[in-house]
């Protein structure tokens, strides 16, 4: 199946076009390096974002990232186009960071604690107090770390819709399930997200280490 | 309905994709019960706690990271003389080698001025052809065609063709037979048609497809194209696997000389519906299973066919057989 996938960040909405993609990956095919510098740069923060939201923290996810893109140039002669090309980029981010995740057995509780704040683009008058600053950053950590506590495969659902805003169709695609599978395991995963969430905010974050 | 099942409906419900019915269904159900409303709230406010996280920017230069990366990953390419890179530069500009040779023929080009120049007077050639507008061929012109085509003798079948031998050489490109002269053992071979517009060439394709047009010949020089005949020949492993059949057969029409050659060759793709004269040299048949990419590449680069099929006995194998008193129309 061939579909255009939308890349949402943050507020605004990328739309794709596939055919500059297609001349893209052309010239990619051909040996241009600047082709695929231009097509690293222009995919790179999407990539970067779904490993840091799967794995926890921004080293582990330059690495992903990196290694993605390293596989990519590697098929890249081979790629024919029955997927686009942001579909393929994501499912090999998400299976290299499932394969990372289950690898290196790590404790479930990741911390994002090098996440920048994320605040380069608000004007200064936007900018919130100290107080409300802090309060945002323990949010944010709140939720990373009970997402980080969910199984790989939850992770990669939830970090796909939401953070990457990705259709159900596009998550199918990616995901390689079916569009009934995509539903059931997003209700799974949120349903674990908001009870964990639930807990969490009532002050019993310890069932985070179950 | 229960509200366990009413819960099931929450992720979905959130996200618009439940059908009308189902919605208010969830909507009267949530009204009426204080547990599933606040099991909703909850499940709502969590997720916007997500949608908030903020997405991160990659620190440093991932892209400077990524090239050192990239180096040490790749095997130093292994030396490609001239002589080699003459003979791979048509799959290359079509990054049809294998990845140790596409980067070993990369390397090889930044290197040697001479071969640089070669792939660029190649790439050239290529772009010029790609972009020569198309030609509408006369309104008539299948119909003077159809009149002179014998009816098919025999049809042929791909798939009884032995898998290893025929398949890769096909996939390859394999192709042809000369029509002027004859080739030996094949007085099959399509006639030339009469000249009616010195742009045009004429396609018979097997699949009775309406005919197509082509365009103004780009003549190649000789020696890149003989290079790729016998590369074809060769090294038929190298080229990538062809997606689908094409089957064909070009019924060339004498072009004017140029250059001091006889007549242009043609190529027909038999799907694609492009044909363009590829070469000067005496008109051939044209029989492949590559794509149209392939095919177009490997046309482009036919020239002397004739002395090439003597060299290579197995292209007489893919032939037509000389007509028996079995085949003749009853």
């Amino acid at each position: 199946m061939r579909s255009t996938v939308m890349m949402r960040a943050e507020a605004r909405t990328v739309v794709l076009a596939p055919d500059a993609d297609s001349r893209l990956l052309e010239r990619c095919r051909n040996g241009d390096t600047s082709a695929f510098e231009t097509l690293f740069r222009k995919y790179h923060g999407y990539v970067y974002n779904v490993a840091l939201g799967m794995l926890g923290n921004g080293e582990d996810a330059s690495d992903v990232t990196q290694e993605t893109f390293l596989r990519i140039h590697r098929g890249i002669a081979r790629f024919r186009g029955d997927a686009s090309l942001t579909t393929w980029l994501y499912r090999v981010t998400v299976n290299l960071c499932i394969s990372e995740i289950r690898r290196r057995s790590r404790s479930r509780l990741q911390y994002f604690d090098d996440l920048a704040p994320g605040d380069e683009d608000r004007e200064s008058s936007d900018l919130p107090s100290p107080e409300e600053a802090a309060e945002s950053q323990e949010q944010r950590r709140t939720v990373q770390r009970i997402l980080a506590a969910l199984p790989p495969d939850y992770r990669a659902i939830m970090v796909l819709r939401h953070f990457q805003q990705l259709a159900y169709e596009e998550i199918a695609e990616v995901l390689q399930i079916s569009l009934s599978q995509v539903k059931t395991r997003l209700f799974r995963a949120r349903r674990m997200f908001k009870d964990r969430y639930q807990v969490f905010m009532g002050g019993e974050g310890a069932l985070l280490a179950d | 309905m229960r509200c366990s099942r009413i819960e099931r409906r929450f992720s979905e419900y959130l996200d618009g994709m439940l059908p009308p019915g189902a919605e208010a269904e969830v909507e009267a159900h949530v009204g009426a019960c204080g547990d599933c409303r606040a099991a909703l709230n909850m499940l709502k406010s969590s997720l916007e706690a997500l949608d908030g996280a903020r997405v991160a920017r990659p620190a440093g230069d991932l892209w400077t990271a990524f090239q050192a990366r990239l180096a040490a990953s790749e095997p130093p390419p292994a030396p490609v003389l001239c002589s080699q890179a003459e003979e791979l530069l048509p799959a290359y500009v079509d990054a049809a080698l294998a990845p140790e040779e596409q980067s070993g023929v990369r390397a090889h080009l930044q290197t040697c001025r001479r071969c640089a120049a070669s792939a660029e007077a190649l790439q050239g050639s290529l772009a010029l052809l790609e972009a020569l507008p198309p030609a509408a061929p006369p309104p008539d012109l299948w119909e003077r065609i159809a009149a002179r085509l014998e009816p098919p003798r025999r049809r042929w079948n791909l798939a009884a063709w032995p898998a290893a031998g025929f398949a890769t050489a096909l996939a390859a490109v394999l192709l042809v037979a000369a029509l002027r002269p004859p080739l030996p053992g094949c007085p099959n071979s399509p006639s030339v048609a009469p000249g009616h517009n010195n742009d045009m060439v004429a396609v018979a394709p097997l699949t009775e497809r309406p005919p197509v047009q082509i365009q103004r010949s780009q003549a190649l020089r000789e020696k890149g194209a003989r290079v790729a005949v016998r590369q074809a020949l060769r090294r038929p492993r190298r080229m990538r696997a062809p997606r689908r059949t094409l089957l064909a057969r070009a019924t060339p029409q004498r072009l004017p000389a140029r250059r001091g050659h006889e007549a242009p060759v043609a190529a027909h793709d038999g799907e694609m519906g492009t044909l363009k004269p590829v070469a000067t040299q005496p008109p051939v048949v044209i029989v492949s299973r590559h794509s149209a990419a392939q095919l177009k590449k490997l046309a482009l680069s036919l020239a002397p066919v004739g002395e090439s099929l003597e060299k290579a006995p197995r292209l007489n194998e893919l032939l037509p057989d000389p007509p028996t008193e079995s085949d003749a129309p009853q």
